[in-house]
């Protein structure tokens, strides 16, 4: 977060998109004492937001000032209650109300110590103030297909993230919390995971000709930060390859259930195993504190297994199945992600979400995308012995 | 040195504030159970009403503004800071403006 709020920072966006909230949250995490002068919400609002977001009211002092039409005068009034408070950080929320001249934003540059993160209307982006800050963020948030995101872009930075990078980031009880965007490039080299083998096996030639093939890697299982996704067929045996498997993994290591609805713990049982699901059904998957509960429950595990995405993808379309996928692994950070998908094809734009993405078919399991090189794409799927096993 | 009465001074400075702020204040004055026209005729309980409604920093925001306004009339300012913090001050700032 304080990559983002060096210097003087200007965040500027349309009402409710969270720019108080986000600025409040970032300014408790860069100094012990922090002064709010606000001039649209009432301080009894921003306490309340202070609380909301789980933080100290202690560390702050807030001060809502009244509309006043002399700007100048109340340029003076803020910087009397700085002296007198001498804050770590200072938050300016409605820039607006102050003299909107070159000579007032030249001073508030200069006249704060520490860091001060000053909070605008759209307009203000255009402003002498936005000329002056060391960052400008651009906040906003939209509705797409129903599904809320709340959006932060940094147009201009002297020291944080670079010009253009943006982040989707969440309000809730837990706080502010930033989403970053996963890419193949941040896949971790330390195995998280190896399933046991004891439902889902690959046959002894399968194995040892991938250990030869793959380097470094002994029996294929999941690395920190991977993806992975499964597409499987609406076949009982698809179904039964994905429980097996998320048994093995369980037999292991400790793995978190999310599923849209109660139906893998079912198939998991049947083969031999326990699972607890913490079910978020899709239709609530619209709002962030609902990905905040679920991703709570889950904490400490090194797997998390999500099932039902198909449904995610079916209401809301690709972009939130992502924004899910980023939620998980920016709260989880190092988890390894086992996301299926039942009945639906792997699209281009949703095999970019994963560093491996397998088919499942009756008779067939299939690499589609394997970002360390899988040497076998296509192996046939037969039970043995109480065990499915894949054979070249 | 322009002889004004300061009990008007401070109704002209009071009515200059703008409905939108008046009516917060007179409505905050009423919601403690005060009486908003009892601070014309005593001007140093004005911000005490403004500190306990909405806070020390607008009511020292409200005084700056009574000295601007007071300056503007070409009388003597020196005393207005203090005018309407105390019933001693608002005494000291009616003998400044030559009444009793």
């Amino acid at each position: 977060m304080k990559d983002f709020f060096q210097g003087f920072t200007l965040v500027y966006g349309p009402p409710g998109s969270g720019k108080t909230s986000l600025a409040l949250y970032a300014a408790a995490q860069m100094g012990g004492r922090v002064l709010y002068v606000g001039f649209y919400e009432t301080g009894d609002k921003v306490r309340g937001k202070i609380e909301g977001l789980g933080l100290d009211p202690s560390r702050f002092v807030v001060l809502d000032y009244v509309s006043i039409s002399d700007a100048d005068l109340l340029l003076n009034g803020v910087v009397e209650q700085y002296v007198k408070v001498s804050p770590d950080v200072v938050i300016l929320d409605g820039i607006n109300a102050l003299p909107q001249s070159r000579e007032a934003a030249s001073s508030m540059y200069r006249l704060f110590s520490g860091p001060v993160i000053a909070i605008g209307e759209e307009g203000v982006g255009g402003s002498h103030f936005a000329y002056m800050a060391d960052t400008l963020l651009e906040v906003a948030q939209f509705f797409h297909r129903g599904a809320r995101y709340r959006r932060v872009r940094v147009v201009k930075t002297r020291l944080g993230p670079a010009p253009g990078a943006e982040f989707y980031f969440t309000i809730s009880r837990r706080g502010v919390r930033i989403i970053r965007r996963w890419s193949q490039s941040e896949l971790g080299d330390r195995s998280v995971a190896v399933a046991s083998g004891r439902r889902v096996a690959f046959a002894e030639d399968v194995a040892k000709s991938l250990a030869e093939l793959m380097p470094g890697v002994r029996r294929p299982g999941l690395l920190n930060n991977s993806r992975v996704a499964a597409f499987i067929c609406e076949h009982p045996r698809c179904l039964r390859i994905s429980a097996g498997y998320l048994c093995d993994y369980m037999d292991n290591v400790r793995v978190g259930v999310l599923s849209t609805s109660r139906f893998i713990g079912l198939v998991a049982r049947q083969m031999g195993c326990d699972v607890e699901e913490v079910v978020v059904p899709a239709s609530a998957l619209a709002e962030d504190y609902v990905l905040e509960e679920a991703v709570e429950k889950v904490a400490g595990a090194s797997v998390v297994s999500l099932y039902g995405l198909e449904e995610v993808l079916a209401m809301y379309g690709p972009e939130r199945v992502a924004y899910v996928l980023d939620f998980i692994q920016s709260a989880l950070p190092g988890v390894a992600v086992l996301a299926t998908f039942r009945g639906v094809e792997p699209t281009p734009e949703l095999l970019n979400l994963f560093n491996t993405v397998w088919r499942y078919l009756p008779d067939r399991a299939v690499v589609v995308k394997s970002a360390l090189g899988w040497p076998i794409h296509e192996l046939r799927v037969v039970e043995e012995g109480g065990r499915i096993v894949f054979r070249a | 040195m322009k002889l004004v009465d300061a009990y008007q001074l401070f109704r002209e400075f009071y009515m200059s504030l703008g409905v939108p702020l008046r009516a917060v204040v007179e409505f905050k004055i009423r919601q403690r159970g005060g009486n908003p026209g009892e601070v014309f005729e005593k001007p140093w309980l004005f911000l005490r009403y403004v500190e306990a409604a909405m806070g020390r920093h607008n009511a020292e925001l409200i005084s700056m503004l009574f000295v601007e306004f007071v300056r503007r009339y070409r009388v003597d300012a020196s005393a207005a800071a203090e005018a309407l913090w105390s019933e001693e001050g608002w005494r000291r700032f009616v003998q400044r403006l030559g009444g009793v």
